[in-house]
């Protein structure tokens, strides 16, 4: 067996995400760009659906919360726009090595890379609806203060933790394809367990479940900062270990597994 | 200087069934063991011996044919040179860098340009923006294109589409051409023109390994020839002995 020979492999793999970026960030630029090709609107169109949809919400579903206006509707699109992220990335993550077969069966680039194309493509969709929250700003006028940047290092962490997941996620649906559904239904599940359309103050029993939730705390450290609302650093160390497990043990599967994918696909 | 070297390499693809690719399967079959007796340890993998023991060495100007029905392991043994498979059992060391030239139109995006697909193909092959940008010029000068590169590849005739993926796939430099079927692209004039840049690089190249039906092809392009059934070497030599062989001689 020629093991060792897999894990540089694997490895030189991990090590080209760092040296060659470019690349995957590329072509997930490349994505957005041909999805949205052929509309007057472009990608913009992208902000325009979560514009709609926050408002929407976030203009009647305050009041079943007896949340005021001016602090549900920042709320919820900071959530939704954090959510979807997650969710389209856990989502997509069952499906971006299986989509990936012939290019995995052809081409000499890195397998971890069309996993980032797929992670980065969201991230591109994810600031594109920051504009939305940036839009209602003026009309809403929540207070904004300097630690609203730590939102970006939120992002960061997030980014980082979804890295780790997406790998695990992916390299698990190509080999079980009965997984993918699995992974929607707990995307559903994590959704209503999530405090993202109601506020987890307001929860009366239930509080030490939500601390089991690890999307409660990468949500947070996106969400809060922005939104002026305090964020723990109990809520912080619990993100940052977070991110570092899940990059540790998706480089791990990858190294492990590496070989395997192009059998699986 | 170029170098392949294949010793005992193996080759095993698991097929896996709709059962074995259930995670249900494999619950349910973990269940039942709990349970004290395995009724159907259920996971159904079956695994496919696509290249058996497989020893070669090639070196600087060796150009190998591969030959043999469908099935026998042709182009599996491509992309174990490519480095897409990773051996089952037995080793591989290759020196040199790839020419990869089978499906050589995968990653291509309909919808955008001829210019945006040299950048989209030519990042899939694992060149930077600046590697590729370098080139662009050149690509679109071979491809002899011109102002079509400015249009959607969908609007593209198929010879037209062919012609910018060789010229894609030809502008890297490199010392190992991998072939799945010799390409011939384009119309006359142009097929001349891509004979001739084909010949350049097999000319200069270390070493080709090309899998054909095509006896003429082999003839003309390689100096080995390999021929496989059903994962095996049965025949390994100069081409032209390999060729003319019959193929029950070989059994005995």
């Amino acid at each position: 067996m020629a093991s060792s020979i897999d894990a540089d492999r694997a490895l030189r793999d991990l090590r080209d995400v760092v040296v060659r970026s470019t690349i995957w960030s590329s072509l997930a630029h490349a994505d957005i760009r041909s999805k949205y090709r052929l509309s007057t609107f472009g990608s913009l169109w992208i902000t325009l659906t979560t514009g709609a949809l926050a408002l929407a919400i976030g203009l009647f579903y305050g009041q079943f919360f007896g949340q005021d206006i001016h602090s549900y509707l920042p709320y919820f699109t900071a959530s939704y726009i954090t959510w979807t992220f997650i969710a389209s990335v856990l989502g997509e993550a069952s499906h971006s090595l299986v989509g990936a077969g012939n290019l995995i069966k052809s081409s000499q680039m890195p397998i971890v890379f069309h996993i980032l194309r797929m992670l980065h493509r969201n991230l591109i969709i994810v600031l594109h609806n920051a504009i939305v929250l940036i839009a209602i700003w003026p009309f809403v006028r929540w207070s904004l203060h300097p630690s609203a940047v730590l939102s970006l290092a939120g992002l960061v962490l997030l980014y980082l933790f979804l890295v780790g997941t997406s790998a695990i996620i992916a390299i698990i649906c190509v080999r079980y394809r009965d997984v993918p559904p699995l992974i929607q239904v707990l995307i559903q599940f994590l959704f209503f367990l999530t405090p993202i359309i109601w506020y987890p103050e307001q929860l009366k029993f239930g509080t030490e479940f939500l601390k089991l939730n690890p999307m409660t705390y990468m949500l947070m450290i996106v969400r809060d900062p922005i939104l002026g609302r305090p964020v723990e650093i109990q809520t912080w160390i619990i993100a940052i270990g977070l991110s570092a497990a899940s990059l540790i043990a998706g480089s791990l599967m990858y190294v492990r597994f590496r070989r395997r994918i192009a059998y699986w696909v | 200087m170029p170098s392949i070297v294949l010793e005992n390499l193996t080759i095993d693809i698991p097929v896996l069934s709709i059962r074995a690719r259930s995670l249900r399967t494999i619950a349910v079959a973990k269940a039942r063991a709990i349970g004290g007796r395995i009724i159907d340890s259920g996971s159904h993998v079956s695994v496919v011996r696509a290249l058996d023991q497989i020893s070669f060495t090639l070196g600087r100007g060796d150009r190998l044919g591969l030959i043999g029905p469908n099935g026998a392991g042709k182009s599996t043994l491509i992309r174990v040179l490519a480095d897409i498979y990773a051996p089952s059992a037995g080793t591989i060391e290759r020196q040199g860098t790839l020419i990869p030239m089978f499906d050589i139109g995968i990653g291509f995006d309909p919808e955008a340009t001829g210019y945006e697909n040299i950048m989209l193909r030519g990042m899939m092959m694992g060149l930077t923006r600046r590697e590729i940008a370098a080139r662009t010029d050149e690509i679109a000068a071979f491809s002899e294109l011109g102002e079509y590169l400015d249009l959607p590849i969908r609007t593209y005739s198929a010879g037209m589409t062919l012609r910018l993926m060789f010229s894609i796939a030809t502008s890297v430099a490199g010392d190992i051409i991998l072939m799945d079927e010799w390409i011939s692209v384009g119309d006359e004039s142009f097929q001349i023109k891509a004979q001739k840049r084909m010949l350049e690089i097999t000319g200069k190249a270390g070493i080709l390994v090309i899998a054909s039906h095509d006896p003429n092809t082999l003839l003309q392009h390689c100096t080995l020839g390999m021929r496989l059934e059903k994962g095996r070497v049965a025949d390994f030599g100069p081409i032209e002995r390999v060729l003319n062989r019959p193929v029950h001689a070989v059994a005995e």
